[in-house]
């Protein structure tokens, strides 16, 4: 058995149960990672930009991005450098696991 | 870590969320199934002894006080991670938890028991939190 994690889903119970309104909002997830979290939620929400600093984890985001997600765009960018270049507003920040 | 929170500030709408979810820092534990019985085995210890941990929940405290946030809901959840052997869980620990150390004692207890299976129970906060 390859290690599982969270397969009780206890996370997105958790965050679905105290926030669930991003229908149409557009997100930013700070500190994806793989991409674990984000397509617990991103199917509900109207646009995602995921950033991650940590190349292998951007690289394994990419590989596990589902082809019906497409507006989901990850960016291998920390938080600052993002922050300097980019013009957009958002509806939502997500801090996964990285403050 | 508060520059960071006043970075995410900037980049919120007026009435942006922000969702924060962030480990507890309270020492995740590991647990040993053989059939149907679960045992403790001990805790995770971390070479710096969970501090980034108290400075995020110092950091997220500042920012509600610079008025940038409200806190509007909060609870916590425990995120189960499953493995078949500490070998197993040590290769995923080196990529995704680099500071985590499994104590001897774990290893002993889960070998005491012959566990089939391990798990680590971590902790885990969540906040939604309202631009102000």
């Amino acid at each position: 058995m390859p290690i599982l994690l969270d397969p009780e889903q206890n996370e997105t119970h958790a965050l679905l149960s105290l926030f669930n309104d991003f229908a149409g909002k557009s997100v930013l997830e700070i500190g994806c990672g793989d991409g674990r979290l984000t397509w617990r939620y991103a199917d509900r929400a109207g646009n995602v930009i995921a950033i991650e600093p940590d190349a292998g984890k951007y690289a394994a985001a990419l590989k596990g991005h589902p082809n019906e997600l497409g507006h989901v765009l990850f960016l291998n960018l920390g938080l600052e450098p993002f922050a300097a270049r980019n013009k957009e507003k958002f509806d939502i920040a997500i801090l996964a696991w990285s403050l | 870590m508060v520059h960071a929170l006043e970075a995410i500030h900037g980049l919120l709408e007026p009435d942006g969320i922000l969702i924060d979810l962030r480990p507890k820092g309270i020492p995740a534990e590991f647990w040993g199934y053989r059939g149907e019985t679960a045992d403790f085995l001990g805790h995770l210890q971390e070479t710096d002894d969970f501090i980034e941990y108290r400075h995020a929940a110092w950091a997220m405290e500042q920012a509600i006080d610079n008025k940038w946030f409200h806190l509007q809901a909060s609870g916590e959840y425990d995120f189960i991670v499953h493995a078949d052997s500490f070998d197993e869980l040590k290769v995923h620990l080196a990529i995704e938890w680099t500071d985590a150390v499994i104590p001897e004692e774990v290893r002993a207890n889960a070998a005491s028991i012959q566990a089939e299976k391990i798990t680590l129970r971590d902790f885990i906060h969540i906040g939604i939190l309202t631009r102000t």
